[in-house]
């Protein structure tokens, strides 16, 4: 494996009494990773750890082998979205990003946040200062003034907040791209759809703990305690049936009308080699079969709601 | 977007004190200062037209309205406005993440309430004490005592901006009940007051008689400096360290 | 042998939550409207059912506006009486003299949130989707924060009142008493009146209490050094400190007590009628803005 871009070893923050993050330990690379949790979970805190806009209480962030919040050189190559509404209210949005790509160094910040505005699909000429502007064009306003110096490390707090349906496609695509283009991306949301969209890769956190890592599709295999749903469309469902009550990994089936099964199964993969030679034994025809509940919404249920 | 560019300083330090300097100058503020000056400048004219003016109440009309008022009310609505806004509207986050030294932020905003602060207190303190009928040590006392009274009222509020919200009020505070009442009231508080080194200068070596002129001029501008460097210093330390929300 | 009885299904179905109900109860009308709006004010400027911070300066000012009263009546109750000058110590009308960084604070600092909170917090929107007024809202506020105000402008007088009195030093009788009780009332309740309009005037220009605050010290403190000024280095008329906020106020309750004059030179008239124009252009200022003002930001 590639050395890591972040860094987080047993991360922890509290204020007073209050215990925002706790104990946190993960390793990022590449890619988009989604940054998952239920409201005050303490997603916007580690965002903020990551960061370096605030020390952890104990454990230490690394990108690149650095301390975001000692090193200007490692903020050099980070874009932060902020949660917060806030903007330079009396400047446009070129100005402000421009601002942005000024103290970043660039060669010419009038045209990268010109790019930049072009990218989240503002128009660059618009004379309005920020103050006017809808939350959505306020949201992509602070996007265009995190990527507009290319960063490596993209951080996201719910980027897509107060966006329209088409807007926030484009933005999804955005997101992919850069991960796939090497960058290593956290975006932290609620719309869990969305996120799936964006990439496979979770970072679930509940009650400032981290409950899971990884790809969501992995992480839903490995919840052995809960059977995984399948819908299976065929001919003759109720001549199927007994065949797949028979398996041992079988906890129910439920006939759906003449012709769709749902069976619930704590073995998916003793399922899948089964599937097959039962229905030729059986005879019946199959047309689809569909996992249920292999979504990312269901995984994150079933983590935060334990 | 665009490719990295080594690490910038000088430049950063432009750019940030320009925009603050822009953003700071709302047409609410500019209407203050202008009026404040104006009613300044109204009040000198009527003493300067008096039947028996004197160098000390020309140095008494500069010391109540200009150095108690003028000089450090605009330090204060400019100063808490540079970094304060920032901090009270959560905007702070896009200073602090950029690939800059610590001190380039403070000593921007700094520089950029100087670069406002400074010339409209000498010039409406100096055009009052001219307008009163002040000569040319009284208009140089005046000018110096308003330069670096607000240089140093400056730096001390940028500072506060970093440790306290709603340094406004704050600062309102310390204006109108620690120098307003308790410096005029006690020896001991007076030394902590700004106001005790401002009318220092404004008194100078001349003969006119100034509640709380206690000190020399080189003294006094000796401290109102010191005060200003560690107090810019003070805000880089606590910039580097500040906890950003 | 008895016919087999049917279990009867038991009816334990509820419907605990249907979302939002039409308030079928009885309505107060728009008495009850502003009453409610000058609790939430009082509530506001007290910083009641906020942080602990924000009760501090509500404190503070309380403290400092009692402490004297506090002191005064200690000194009267724990000093024999060969040592107390009665006259010196139960100086009523001189009292606002010495609170009267309590009353600066108070206006400048504590009764801007009654109307600014409002506005930050978009409470002012809902309100105005009431059937109460723009006008009853401005009243409402206005009433809120005189009513605390008068608390610091009479409580201390009244305590001193009380304490002088259980220890000899009070008015002489039944009738005194009455007469000294409808000053303080009346110099109490100019007091609290001026300075509620003017910080109910600069707090309806600005949704953020800072801007409000800072109005209101630089309005004090010009209207204060200003005639100060002209009056004694250019050699003024005298009258000019009917403009001054820190003087005509405390000087007219000084008429109103029938203490020796301060300030000779201003008629009793002239004082009046300052304190009303303050009064009247602070709650014309609010009224007219609020008028103009839409619910929102």
């Amino acid at each position: 494996m590639t050395s890591p871009v972040l860094t987080a070893s047993s991360v922890s923050k509290w204020f007073g009494s209050v215990v925002a993050v706790s104990d946190v330990s993960f390793d990022l690379g590449a890619g988009v990773t989604a940054l998952l949790g239920p409201n005050g979970a303490g997603k916007s805190t580690l965002l903020r750890i990551l960061a370096g806009l605030t020390a952890p209480s104990s454990g230490e962030v690394k990108i690149f082998g650095v301390d975001p919040r000692q090193s200007p050189a490692v903020r050099r190559r980070m874009g932060l979205v902020p949660q917060q509404d806030g903007l330079f209210e009396r400047l446009s949005a070129r100005d402000f990003v421009t601002v942005a790509a000024s103290t970043h160094g660039l060669v010419d910040p009038s045209v990268a946040a010109a790019r930049a505005l072009a990218v989240v699909n503002l128009d660059p000429d618009d004379p309005r200062a920020c103050r006017t502007y809808s939350k959505g064009m306020r949201q992509r306003v602070k996007i265009a003034q995190a990527i507009v110096h290319d960063p490596d490390v993209l951080l996201l707090d719910e980027p897509l907040t107060g966006l329209d349906p088409v807007q926030r496609r484009g933005l999804i695509d955005v997101f992919r791209h850069l991960g796939e283009s090497g960058k290593c991306v956290i975006v932290s949301s609620h719309v869990l759809d969305e996120v799936a969209k964006i990439g496979s890769s979770v970072l679930v956190i509940t009650q400032g703990r981290l409950a899971a890592t990884g790809d969501y599709r992995r992480l839903r295999e490995m919840m052995d305690d809960r059977p995984h749903r399948i819908r299976v469309d065929c001919q003759d469902a109720r001549r199927l049936a007994p065949s797949l009550v028979g398996l041992a990994s079988t906890t129910s089936v439920t006939l759906e009308g003449a012709d769709r099964l749902l069976v619930d199964t704590v073995d998916i993969d003793t399922f899948g080699r089964s599937i097959a030679p039962l229905a030729i034994e059986a005879g019946v025809h199959l047309d689809a079969i569909e996992p249920l509940d292999d979504d990312l919404e269901s995984v994150f249920r079933y983590l935060v709601q334990r | 977007m665009t490719t990295n560019t080594p690490p910038a300083t000088v430049a950063p330090v432009a750019v940030l004190h320009r925009f603050m300097v822009k953003t700071s100058l709302s047409v609410a503020r500019i209407l203050m200062v202008a009026g404040l000056g104006a009613l300044v400048l109204a009040v000198a004219f009527a003493i300067g037209s008096s039947a028996d003016q004197t160098q000390t109440r020309v140095a008494q009309m500069v010391q109540g309205l200009g150095l108690a008022i003028v000089v450090p009310v605009v330090s204060l609505v400019f100063a808490s406005a540079m970094l304060g806004d920032h901090r009270d509207d959560s905007t702070m986050v896009y200073l602090w993440l950029r690939p800059m030294k610590p001190w380039v932020v403070p000593t921007a905003a700094l520089a950029a309430v100087w670069t406002i602060v400074v010339p409209a207190t000498v010039v409406i303190v100096s055009a009052a004490a001219l307008a009163a009928g002040g000569d040319t040590e009284a208009l140089a006392y005046s000018a110096a005592s308003a330069l670096f009274g607000s240089m140093a009222y400056s730096a001390v509020f940028v500072l506060a901006s970093l440790l306290l919200s709603r340094v406004l009020i704050w600062g309102l505070a310390y204006i109108l009940v620690w120098e307003g009442f308790v410096a005029a009231g006690a020896e001991g508080a007076a030394r902590l007051a700004l106001r005790s080194y401002t009318i220092s200068i404004l008194g100078g070596e001349r003969d006119v008689d100034l509640d709380l002129a206690r000190h020399s001029v080189t003294t006094s501008i000796v401290v109102l400096l010191v005060v200003a460097v560690l107090c810019a210093v003070a805000s880089i330390r606590v910039f580097r360290r500040l906890d950003v929300a | 042998m008895t016919e087999p009885t049917h279990p009867q299904p038991v009816d334990d179905a509820h419907i605990l939550d249907r979302g939002y109900r039409t308030y079928e109860g009885e309505r107060g009308g728009s008495i009850a409207a502003a009453v409610t709006i000058a609790v939430a004010g009082m509530r506001a400027v007290l910083g009641l059912g906020r942080r602990a911070r924000s009760k501090a300066i509500p404190v503070v000012c309380v403290v400092i506006a009692f402490l004297p009263a506090v002191i005064f009546v200690g000194l009267a109750a724990l000093l024999p009486s060969e040592f107390l000058d009665v006259a010196e110590i139960a100086d009523y009308s001189g009292y606002y003299g010495v609170i009267v960084l309590a009353l600066v604070l108070f206006t400048a600092f504590v009764a801007p949130e009654a109307l600014t909170g409002d506005r930050r917090s978009g409470m002012l929107t809902l309100y105005l989707t009431t059937p109460t007024s723009r006008l009853g809202y401005v009243l409402a506020k206005t009433a809120a924060v005189f009513i605390i105000l008068s608390i610091v402008t009479i409580g201390p007088l009244l305590l001193n009142l009380i304490g002088y009195s259980l220890e000899s030093l009070g008015p002489g009788g039944i009738l005194d008493t009455v007469e000294l009780l409808g000053r303080m009332l009346l110099a109490g309740l100019l007091v609290s009146a001026v300075y509620t309009s003017l910080s109910i005037g600069v707090s309806s220009l600005t949704d953020r209490r800072a801007w409000a605050s800072t109005g209101i010290v630089v309005v004090m403190i010009l209207s204060s050094v200003v005639p100060t000024i002209l009056v004694e280095t250019a050699d003024m008329s005298e009258k000019l400190q009917l403009l001054n906020l820190l003087v005509a106020p405390l000087e007219l309750v000084v008429r109103i007590y029938g203490d020796q004059p301060e300030f000779p030179e201003l008629a009793t008239s002239s004082l009046a009628l300052a304190c009303s124009a303050w009064i009247v252009a602070g709650m014309a200022v609010a009224i007219v803005r609020y008028h103009r003002i839409g619910g929102a930001r």
